[in-house]
């Protein structure tokens, strides 16, 4: 261990019995438990823990949390890689392994660091204005080769992250003394109250330095009731009350994998109070990012709670009196302070710390020294030219005054004001559903942020008022801290490499919104998202165009606060768990008969049933010619199903379709297309009716519960005058059909009654019957133009129908067949595939319904649309059929159908495409423009530069007369 | 691979049982008015379709023929049995009236009892905290991804009832629920 531990009692969070041993850039290093990875480098002396993102400048560790724009580090165990970790907020765990990013071959000599040399090229915007001759492409690859942070591994993430769903009365964000204030008070009046605590332990501050009032506090949440969330960030607060926070837990052990490590907080809370807190403004002066440079605050905290020293000799920059409790406290641990360099005039300063220098008026012009600080040379404000005054010192710190954490209360859609005095923005009242307490509300005195907390608390318990806050207490800071006139490069976000000259040129090109600022310099959109930068560089945009910050605004404040893992977004959804997965109720009976499982609209269904030695496209060839030369059997229960009773069903229907439903005798079925208000087409199927008031309504497999969802919404909001009752019933009917000339002959084996045979059951009817005991629902319609029986069996019989169905059909040549054939299936017959043959602009009549649409006298929906001209336009397109000009080439499915090679106007384009093995030939459909009356036509068909001469023909190749349905 | 209804059919971890019920049948009762029809109802079964968002319990677990009630809409209430008697008995009741109409869904919708002291815990990670009902109540919504009823069955027991085409999917996210807990038990 190095000389940068301090001795005890300084190191209040961590455990001196239990160093732990890690790997910094492949250098073993020790810090002790409750360190974090940051403290642990500096009490080890690194100083060099990164680069920047642009200009590769060398970085040490600025903050101490959430703030950090330089020590960000990839975690590395295996194949598991963690990128762009805040060294800050890290805890180091035994074998934890880090890597500097953005650097190469290594953070000390990285070759990154040339374009240093080149930054006058690089200024704001600059890939706006530069690298365009003789062509930008010449210096992509190298350009992009060099953007980013830290790697992420290519190997799947095997740890497991869940999420978790809870009701609060009161969620508080922060567990400071002004969260757990509230929190106390709230639970303490009766409300059921959730504290999150981003940090290991509560407490915040006034906790690592072990505060009494702390411990009283937590001792009386632990009485109350409080659920306390450590580890625990709120990174987002939503609609509704929804807030939403990312714990870390155990982190992982290296070498081992499938551990719980995130776990994502969905929290709907009735009241939530923001307590996170301010962050600390950074001085402005050349030099600025120097490894050496850090927040005040962060070096008391290091000093305090994890005992390490970032220095020897302190140089305190000062733009607020909390520089002068700094060197106070760092004094007391041992570490000498030079001067408290104070930008501000005497007459604004407000503390002092006993037997330290104290420069007011006075600013840093100059830090000495490259990958760290050896001291800088400081100058009167009014006097920026003169020699100046050289302090050596190996730390600068930076105590520009503070910017409350107002981040959730902006997410809230709570406004901000500007306070003047205290240079910071403050809410402006409190946001809908969220209440700020202590500095993140404008409260920086102790006493009035514990008792206004503790009345916000207990009157969000009690449904009273919530006062507002007291603010003040900061006392007065500066708006900008730089000294005008100053030369040399000054940073404003440091992990985008943004300087004040940068703001200065953006203004100089006239942009004046901050958002434009914010993209134009990017500054604020680093994974810091400018927590210690933005402020600044609002009041340095303001500075450049004569405004006051509050004329400047804030940009918009959005989830995240923090990074957060994309595995806890993702939570379980992973694996078969990554949508919801619809399965056969025989998915095993398939299987066992060599399925080829895909998804077909979440529905995991059989392709195919490929052969040994047979492709799946050889097997749906083998398929359909079985089905039309003898039988096939189909799994058809992921087919929507729907019941429609009540007294007004028909009538109901009626308007939902554009076939008409009232004129079915019950017994009969109809094919019918479903529209939207637009007139273009959603859904179809076959409407049967079972009784006078009672229907049975089969959907597209994808669309029933849109369809059903559809269903409801026009009957409750449109039409609630109709008795109709509307009942999805999927879920409850397997489905078989049996389809091809041997259809009946199969079913006839199996002991069906003789009355459901063709010559007596007619195509497109329904009739009940039974099944082993069971009751079966048959229906006489066909998507492959051959005789065909959908047969509807309680869920539970499906399997032991396909068994008994099968053992009929293997004998007469029969086969199972999956969706593949089906699809080439009911292209040789031209029947319509919604959502293939279709898009968001189809409507009926371009698929040959126009007959229909003019023999309906009743209303439906979409009706109105189908009247309007464009609706009727004779050039619309129509759905034909296409077959190649040389009777072989297979037509690929989106090619375009023009006169000319693309780019060129596009007259339609092919929709489905496959090779009949009953006609030995290609067989297609298309939308083609005016297609109907362009038959015998040759046209066109463009592909990835081959054209492909197809002839226009009507859509049905096989049996249009339907000659096959009926057996 | 085996037939979802063919799958094992318990789950133990982190103190919480989760386990299909084998007999559940599940029938749906719609109506446009439950006055309307609530006499036949209450004449067939004994029980009338219950207050919104409540689940009612008729006969003692054991006995003949429990069955229960649970509310699902202002237009449909679920009847739940260990056998299709109470099903049969009330589609008998109801006859040929024009005022309700009764839908056997069993098969369709599988019910899975969640037990334990901890199974609020496996719900919260299901789904929203606002679905999950109490004790005597019924609740719709979504849980791991998918559409599932929830009853709060006994105390510290819930039962789970989901279209028979997502039951496998929900199984799979309570298997991960449990080894979640007992890993964090571990811990």
């Amino acid at each position: 261990m190095s000389g940068f531990r301090l001795p005890e009692p300084h190191g209040t969070r961590i455990d001196r019995t239990r160093p732990i041993p890690f790997l910094f850039n492949g250098k073993v290093l020790a810090g002790f438990r409750g360190d974090t990875l940051a403290s642990a480098l500096l009490a080890n002396g690194v100083r060099l823990v990164g680069r920047s993102y642009k200009l590769h400048r060398a970085r040490g560790v600025f903050g101490c949390g959430f703030e950090e724009p330089n020590a960000i580090v990839d975690l590395v165990d295996g194949e598991r890689r963690t990128p762009d970790v805040r060294a800050t907020t890290l805890e180091l765990t035994e074998g934890l392994a880090a890597q500097s990013v953005n650097c190469w071959p290594s953070v000390g000599l990285d070759f990154g660091a040339v374009l240093g040399a080149f930054a006058p090229f690089l200024p704001a915007g600059f890939y706006y204005k530069t690298f365009m001759w003789p062509d930008w492409h010449w210096f992509e690859p190298a350009i992009r080769w060099m953007a980013g942070l830290g790697r992420t591994s290519l190997a799947p993430d095997r740890d497991r992250y869940e999420e978790i769903c809870v009701d609060a009365d009161v969620a508080v964000v922060g567990g400071g003394i002004a969260g757990l204030s509230a929190a106390v008070a709230a639970a303490e009046a009766g409300a059921a109250t959730t504290l999150l605590c981003a940090a290991p332990a509560a407490g915040g501050a006034l906790g690592w330095r072990g505060d009494a009032t702390v411990r009283a506090l937590l001792a009386k949440a632990g009485r109350a009731g409080v659920t306390l969330l450590t580890r625990t960030v709120a990174f987002g607060v939503y609609d509704h009350g929804l807030l939403c926070a990312t714990e870390s837990l155990a982190a992982a052990t290296p070498g081992t994998h499938g551990a719980l490590r995130e776990r994502l907080w969905k929290i709907r809370a009735r009241s939530i109070v923001s307590a996170q807190g301010a962050f600390e403004r950074p001085m402005l002066f050349p030099g600025n990012d120097r490894p050496g440079v850090m927040l005040a605050g962060a070096a008391e905290k290091y000093a305090h709670a994890h005992a390490t020293a970032c220095g020897r000799r302190a140089v305190i920059a000062a733009n607020a009196d909390s520089a002068y409790a700094v060197a106070r406290s760092l004094r007391a641990a041992g570490i000498e302070i030079v001067a408290v360099v104070d930008r501000r005039p005497p007459e604004s300063i407000g503390a002092h710390a006993e037997g330290v220098r104290c420069l007011a008026h006075h600013g840093i012009r100059q830090v000495i020294g490259g990958r760290g600080v050896r001291g800088c040379v400081v100058v009167d404000a009014d006097a920026p030219g003169d020699r100046g005054e050289r302090l050596d010192c190996d730390l600068i710190l930076s105590a520009g005054g503070f910017a409350p954490a107002v981040h959730l209360h902006s997410q809230a859609k709570g406004r901000l004001r500007w306070l003047e005095d205290a240079a910071m923005f403050v809410p402006d009242g409190a946001a809908p559903g969220l209440h700020s307490v202590g500095a993140c509300a404008g409260v920086f005195a102790r006493s009035a942020a514990l008792e206004h907390a503790a009345e916000v608390g207990r009157s969000l318990a009690l449904g009273f008022t919530v006062p507002p806050p007291p603010v003040g207490g900061a006392g007065r800071s500066l708006a900008s801290s730089r000294i005008p006139g100053v030369r040399g490069k000054i940073f404003l976000d440091l992990q985008n490499d943004v300087t004040v000259s940068d703001v200065s040129l953006a203004a100089a090109e006239n942009y004046r919104s901050v958002e434009h600022l914010k993209r134009y310099t990017t500054t604020g959109m680093a994974t810091d998202q400018g927590k210690t930068s933005n402020v600044n560089a609002l009041v340095l945009m303001g500075e450049a165009t004569q405004r006051a910050p509050a004329e400047v605004g804030t940009t918009t404040f959005r989830p995240p606060f923090a990074p957060v893992s994309f595995g806890a977004l993702v939570g379980r959804r992973v694996g078969n768990r990554y949508r919801p997965l619809k399965r056969l109720p025989a998915a095993g009976w398939h299987a066992e008969h060599g399925a080829l499982f895909e998804l077909f609209g979440n529905w995991s269904r059989p392709a195919g049933y490929p052969r040994a030695d047979e492709s799946l496209e050889s097997a749906a060839q083998r398929e359909a010619e079985t089905v039309r030369g003898a039988v096939g059997v189909f799994d058809g229960s992921p087919l929507g199903k729907i019941e429609i009773w009540g007294a007004d069903a028909a009538e109901f229907l009626d308007l939902m379709y554009v076939g008409t439903m009232s004129s079915l005798a019950p017994g009969q079925a109809r094919y019918g297309l479903l529209l939207n208000e637009h007139g273009v087409i959603v859904d179809d199927g076959v409407v049967a009716r079972l009784g006078t008031g009672h229907f049975w309504v089969n959907t597209t497999s994808a669309g029933v519960e849109r369809t059903a969802a559809a269903f409801e919404e026009w009957l409750q909001c449109e039409y609630p005058n109709l008795r109709a009752l509307v009942t999805p019933v999927t879920s409850r009917w397997g489905n078989v059909t049996v389809s091809g000339p041997k259809a009946w002959a199969t079913l006839a084996t199996i002991g069906l009654d003789r009355r459901f045979a063709p010559e007596t059951m007619q195509h497109m009817t329904i009739a009940d019957g039974e099944f082993d005991g069971s009751p079966v629902r048959i229906l006489r319609a066909s998507f492959t133009g051959e005789l065909s029986y959908e047969i509807n069996v309680p869920v539970e019989r499906t399997r032991d129908l396909l068994e008994r169905v099968w053992a009929a059909a293997a004998p007469l040549g029969g086969c199972p067949y999956g969706i593949e054939a089906l699809e080439i299936l009911r292209t040789e017959k031209g029947y319509l595939h919604v959502g293939v043959d279709t898009d968001g602009t189809t409507l009926p009549g371009d698929v040959g319904f126009a007959r229909g649409l003019e023999r309906k006298r009743a209303n439906f929906v979409g009706r109105r649309s189908l009247l309007r001209p464009a609706a009727r336009n004779p050039g619309r397109s129509r759905l034909v059929g296409l077959k190649p000009a040389d009777g072989r080439t297979r037509l690929p499915v989106g090619a375009q159908i023009a006169n000319a090679p693309p780019p060129t106007a596009t007259e339609g384009h092919v929709t489905s495409s496959h090779w009949s093995p009953t006609l030995r030939a290609p067989v297609a459909l298309a939308m083609l423009a005016r297609g109907a009356e362009r038959l015998g036509e040759t046209v066109g068909v463009h592909h990835l530069g081959q054209r492909i001469d197809a002839i226009v023909v009507a859509t049905s190749w096989i049996d249009p007369e339907g000659k096959r349905l009926h057996g | 691979m085996v037939d979802a209804h063919d799958t094992a059919e318990r789950w133990i971890g982190g103190g919480v049982t989760a386990e299909r019920d084998r007999t559940i049948q599940v029938a749906s009762l719609r109506y446009f008015d439950a006055a309307q029809c609530a006499a036949r109802i209450a004449s067939a079964l004994g029980g009338a379709p219950p207050a919104a968002g409540r689940l009612e319990r008729h006969g003692l677990p054991g006995s003949a023929e429990p069955f229960a009630m649970l509310w699902r809409s202002p237009s449909e209430t679920w009847v739940l049995a260990g056998s299709p008697a109470p099903i049969d008995a009330l589609r008998r009741g109801l006859g040929t009236t024009e005022a309700a109409w009764l839908v056997d869904l069993s098969g369709g919708v599988l019910g899975i009892h969640l037990a334990g002291t901890r199974a609020l815990a496996v719900l919260r990670r299901l789904g929203s905290s606002l679905s999950i009902p109490r004790l005597g109540e019924a609740r719709t919504g979504r849980f791991a991804d998918v559409t599932v009823t929830v009853a709060g069955w006994h105390a510290d027991e819930y039962l789970l009832l989901v279209e028979r085409v997502f039951y496998e999917h929900l199984v799979d996210w309570i298997r991960e629920t449990l080894a979640d807990l007992r890993l964090e038990d571990d811990r």
